[in-house]
């Protein structure tokens, strides 16, 4: 098994590292999709690498030695190898049970509401907040229908036109499936920790690209931006009252309000074609650094019948 | 020794359809109303008792109700429901990446970006 076999590590760490700028300078719709779609086959390929590096442990079989003769794979490495690969494979596991587990409990709250038949949920709850949640099931057996859940809280802290913009935004998250490239994406950095600022920036254009949905349903830049802002600081000046007197460290992260309201700031950018040819680019190296070292594996496998 | 952990046991499930009683009307109501609407041979001092637990638990206020006292749910059903939604968010301490949230978390630095933004046209 010769250097190419490493190859999609290779690739992984450029993803990580290149992959994020570049996808910001697309549009959030191109940036992200791409950026999805490159980093689920950079995991794909290190998990298929890491298996097949794995199985080299064979010529250290007594009886398979002989027959197969030696691979030029240290042991070491075939160890390492295995490991990361269960390593990787429970992640992912934990992964899909926490996803299925907060929208089951999400979900089960949701079905006790007596609600109209709206697909917006209002909770009893002074707290700024809002986010939407994928149905459950499959479209022939629906067992929970998406819902985007607002608390009353939300609701106060924005104007009518700031409340439309908010819902426009939770809308394109439901239509445009962003809980599939963010699973993609989740899923990826999970077998492959070198990805996690990839999956990260995935996060960031799915908000930003159904930032610039509301943009097109509402009509104004300005608007929606004014929304996220006014939420933000509703949310943060509620989180600081709750927290008066007490240490409470916040958590931050990497969904980027402030980068979201300043590129709403400014004029909508315009698609990117280098996103897509390097995306293109590392996708052939890691399917072809793959198909090589598979080539070999089955040469192996010959030898042994 | 069986005998009053099952007791206890009970009187939880009694508190609970009391305040599920309480919660399906939107009115106060009065203890043999409340008597009424469980039902299953309650007696009247057990609502008594029942009541006075829920209300030192701060889950039901007395209330002037039809010249008598009632009783009424300090926490709606709506409020209930928006407390499960809390602890069902606060389970997963990843929920900001699984979930679509509208915004999340701000710095001090962040919040006076923010500020600035709506203020005035500068830009950010």
């Amino acid at each position: 098994m010769n250097i190419t076999v490493y190859l999609p590590f290779v690739a992984s760490v450029l993803i990580g590292l290149a992959g994020p700028i570049v996808a910001r300078r697309a549009t959030p719709a191109v940036g992200a999709t791409t950026l999805a779609a490159i980093v689920a086959i950079g995991a794909i390929g290190t998990l298929w690498a890491t298996a097949l590096l794995a199985t080299t442990f064979i010529d250290d079989v007594p009886f398979l030695a002989r027959a197969v003769g030696p691979i030029p794979v240290p042991d070491s490495v075939a160890l390492v190898a295995l490991a990361a690969l269960v390593m990787a494979l429970v992640r992912m596991g934990s992964v899909l049970r926490r996803r299925r587990r907060l929208y089951r409990r999400i979900h089960d709250v949701i079905a006790d509401l007596e609600t109209v038949d709206s697909d917006v949920v209002v909770l009893a709850d002074a707290r700024p907040d809002a986010f939407a949640v994928p149905g459950r099931g499959t479209a022939r057996r629906r067992r929970n229908e998406p819902r985007i859940v607002l608390t009353e809280g939300m609701l106060a802290a924005l104007d009518n036109p700031q409340k439309s913009a908010l819902l426009a935004h939770e809308r394109a998250h439901l239509r445009d499936g962003h809980h599939r490239l963010r699973a993609a994406a989740d899923l990826a950095a999970a077998a492959n920790p070198l990805l996690i600022p990839a999956r990260n920036t995935v996060g960031f254009l799915c908000e930003r690209w159904a930032d610039e949905r509301a943009v097109a349903d509402v009509g104004s830049r300005r608007l929606v931006a004014n929304a996220i802002a006014t939420a933000a600081l509703a949310q943060a000046a509620d989180a600081r009252a709750a927290a008066a007197g007490r240490q409470v460290a916040l958590g931050f992260n990497h969904l980027g309000t402030v980068d979201r309201v300043a590129a709403l700031h400014r004029p909508p950018a315009s698609a990117l074609r280098a996103a897509t040819f390097l995306a293109l680019v590392a996708g052939v190296c890691i399917l072809a650094a793959d198909v090589n070292a598979t080539g070999e594996l089955l040469e192996i496998v010959r030898r042994l019948i | 020794m069986d005998a009053p952990r099952h007791e206890r046991r009970a009187a939880g499930a009694l508190e609970s359809e009391v305040l599920a009683v309480l919660r399906s009307v939107d009115h106060p109501l009065k203890p043999s109303e409340i008597q009424s609407a469980v039902g299953r041979d309650l007696a009247y001092n057990t609502v008594h008792t029942i009541l006075t637990r829920l209300q030192q638990k701060g889950d039901v206020a007395r209330v002037p109700y039809g010249g008598r006292i009632g009783y009424a749910p300090v926490k709606s059903a709506a409020q209930v429901a928006a407390e499960r939604m809390r602890e069902a968010l606060q389970s997963s301490d990843k929920h900001d990446e699984i979930l679509q949230r509208f915004i999340t978390a701000l710095s001090p630095d962040e919040e006076d970006a923010l500020r600035a933004a709506l203020d005035g046209d500068r830009r950010l």
